[in-house]
């Protein structure tokens, strides 16, 4: 796993998992997190206040918790580019299953980089596979009907057209 | 001999539980779409329906927009067919500035719509109008003087008030006074000209001729231990029952409810609060009571039982904590659906019971302000939306139980503060617009993301939601039609009047007026 260098801030937020467990994270790095900067504008006081992460789990919530902590030290640090590709090429090496919750999660938070981040590690999976390849490696039922299977690839023609 | 167990190992494995693609939201296959070229794009649209749509997605077409679509596709009904069944909420707004009207002379307001008529009025001139169906009435025939002059302590304290009767009334006012009514007709409050007894005024909105003009019960009785007749004024009043087969309006505290076709008096009810009003559900731009909330009281805690205005009592009754406050309550069409939101040491506390006679509750505490606005119910209780009333509030939806917080994804878009929301489309959308920057942004209910996100280019001083799917907002100079459902069909507000007026833009309504007369 990337390492993440340690934070200096005194100001904690409990971000709560579905299952109950309970993150104490430093309130610049939970304010990457859209969702829980939304909910904060609106409360006066969040001393001892649990922010309920909805529907993440905790093993998700760790995830996207390291995400968030990685990128506020790399704005801090200025780390170069090159790093931070290697440590998100690390970052998103799991399994399909872990991958998919880490982008409903990234998708509910409103964690736009991380959406980005692990939807475009779902496309890199898909480039230059067959449909039927893509339906193997996601495990995605074919709800076509013959003739609406026809229908599309008619529909699609001009798209593989070189215009 | 080999020993046992060390030619053969048996290990069993508990497979993690794959999540399956098919699962993620049609948004995020769009995302992950808009990462893919061109030639993947084909093999991604013939995987799965979900895919399909992603492939096929505005946003893609306009990223790769050097390949347009054919002509030859366009003009069959294929790809329009494509884009309702895949899109249907991802309809591109069409934006139709229709008329000028010079705001040096005209200051207007618009009261509401109904079918497909803006009615208005402008506070300079002190006339009602409306458009596109152009008739104009003195607003002093249809809210006398005398309105005024006894509601000025009360509503009219400023300086701008109209005590000199020369001053046509604020727009404030008349629209306290204004209601929408079914069958194409509009009503007016107001005293009658003797100043002691109260009239509503009712007028066929379509050709501004007076229908009927109707006496108020307002005498609140000796409850309050004084001759009230004809000393409190009715103020606010509002469609009532699950038909809109009544209205209802305050006089004091005591609320009104008479039958909206004969303007007897059917119920009174004492103290009453507009907390203490239910919400139904409603297709008109204005609230739609359809029953009050009593307090019966505990030592403790504070017991309410809700009353529909039909006469019937409702079985469900709710408690909340003696130092808690109850700010609204709402429910749905069937009846089933009811909520409530309750203010507690600068929170909010929502509770909604669903079929309440198979008791399901679902419970909410929200990190918001009670100012955030009127809490309201769409599609029978399966969605609550939370909607800011005059500025400053919060949007909140509620999808069964579970909040989206609409304007926090809003800001994805553009940072807009957003003042005026409506739900839409049996539900379906929720259409949000800062005023003060024009900007509208659509969301989607159902997967609580933004959709479309359109600047109408200047600031809006009044909008008004028309039949559902038009919005029609007034700028310095236009009256601005914004038609969302271009694709399914419907015909936009003013039709083939777009192009007269694009010929005759300078044509203002009152100079066409003038010139008629």
């Amino acid at each position: 796993m990337a390492d993440v260098p340690n934070q200096i801030n005194n100001i904690t937020l409990k971000l709560k998992s579905k299952d109950g467990e309970i993150f104490e994270v430093e309130k610049p790095v939970a304010m990457q997190i859209n969702f829980v900067k939304g909910m904060l504008e609106d409360v006066d006081e969040i001393d001892g206040m649990e922010i309920p992460m909805g529907e993440v789990e905790a093993a998700i919530l760790a995830k996207v918790v390291e995400y968030c902590k990685f990128h506020y030290q790399q704005e801090l640090n200025q780390t170069n580019a090159d790093e931070v590709d290697r440590w998100e090429r690390a970052f998103v090496q799991v399994d399909k299953s872990t991958l998919f919750q880490l982008i409903l999660a990234a998708n509910f938070l409103d964690v736009q980089s991380l959406l980005d981040l692990t939807c475009k590690t779902v496309a890199d999976m898909i480039k230059g596979k067959t449909p039927e390849q893509i339906r193997a490696e996601f495990d995605i039922d074919n709800d076509f009907t013959p003739e609406q299977l026809e229908e599309v690839r008619r529909d699609n023609a001009w798209c593989a057209e070189d215009r | 001999m080999l020993p046992l167990g060390s030619f053969l190992e048996i290990e069993i494995i508990s497979l993690p539980r794959e999540t399956k693609c098919a699962s993620l939201p049609p948004d995020v296959w769009r995302h992950v779409a808009s990462f893919l070229p061109k030639s993947d794009l084909v093999n991604l649209a013939l995987v799965s329906q979900t895919c399909r749509a992603a492939a096929l997605s505005p946003d893609l077409f306009a990223k790769h927009l050097s390949i347009q679509p054919p002509a030859d596709l366009l003009s069959t009904t294929s790809y329009p067919t494509i884009y309702r069944n895949s899109h249907s909420l991802r309809l591109t707004p069409l934006i139709s500035k229709v008329f000028s009207p010079d705001v040096r002379k005209a200051k207007l307001a618009i009261l509401g719509s109904v079918s497909k008529l803006l009615i208005m009025y402008d506070e300079n001139t002190g006339m009602v109008s409306t458009y596109p169906n152009e008739w104009r009435r003195d607003i002093s025939e249809l809210i006398s003087k005398t309105a005024a002059e006894n509601n000025e302590n009360e509503e009219m304290s400023d300086s701008s008030s109209p005590k000199d009767e020369s001053k046509p009334f604020q727009r404030q006012f008349v629209s306290e006074r204004f209601l929408e009514l079914p069958n194409c007709e509009i009503g007016f409050l107001s005293d009658a000209k003797n100043g002691i007894r109260k009239t509503f005024v009712t007028v066929n909105a379509e050709t501004g001729q007076t229908v009927r003009t109707m006496f108020l019960p307002t005498n609140v009785g000796d409850e309050l231990g004084r001759l009230a007749f004809g000393m409190d004024k009715p103020r606010r009043i509002l469609l009532g029952g699950n038909e809109s087969q009544y209205m209802v309006y305050f006089v004091g505290r005591m609320l009104f409810v008479i039958r909206r076709d004969e303007g007897t008096l059917v119920k009174k009810w004492p103290n009453a609060e507009e907390s203490m009003l239910v919400r139904g559900e409603t297709s008109f731009n204005a609230p739609l009571i359809t029953g009050v909330v009593r307090c019966d009281g505990f030592e403790d805690r504070k017991q309410y039982h809700i009353h529909t205005l039909e006469g019937g009592s409702s079985d469900y009754h709710f408690c909340i904590d003696q130092h808690d406050t109850l700010i609204d309550v709402a429910q749905s069409r069937d009846g089933n659906t009811i909520s409530k939101r309750v203010s507690s040491a600068k929170k909010v506390k929502l509770w909604t019971v669903v079929h309440h006679d198979i008791i399901f509750h679902w419970y909410q505490k929200l990190p918001l302000s009670n100012r955030t606005g009127a809490l309201e119910m769409r599609s029978n209780g399966s969605q609550i939306l939370i909607r800011p009333e005059g500025g400053g509030g919060r949007i909140v939806r509620i999808n069964y139980g579970l909040p989206v917080r609409v304007e926090q994804l809003a800001r994805r878009v553009q940072s807009s503060a957003f003042d005026w929301a409506r739900a839409s489309w049996d539900g379906r959308i929720v259409l949000a617009v800062s005023r003060s920057s024009g900007f509208l942004s659509i969301f989607d209910c159902d997967e609580g993301r933004c959709l479309k996100s359109v600047s109408i280019g200047d600031q809006i001083d009044d909008l008004v939601l028309v039949d559902g799917h038009i919005l029609v907002a007034l700028t310095p100079g236009h009256i601005v039609e914004c038609h969302f459902k271009r694709f399914c069909g419907c015909e936009g507000l003013f039709g083939e009047r777009q192009q007269a007026a694009e010929n005759d833009s300078t044509t203002s309504p009152a100079e066409a007026s003038a010139e008629a007369g």
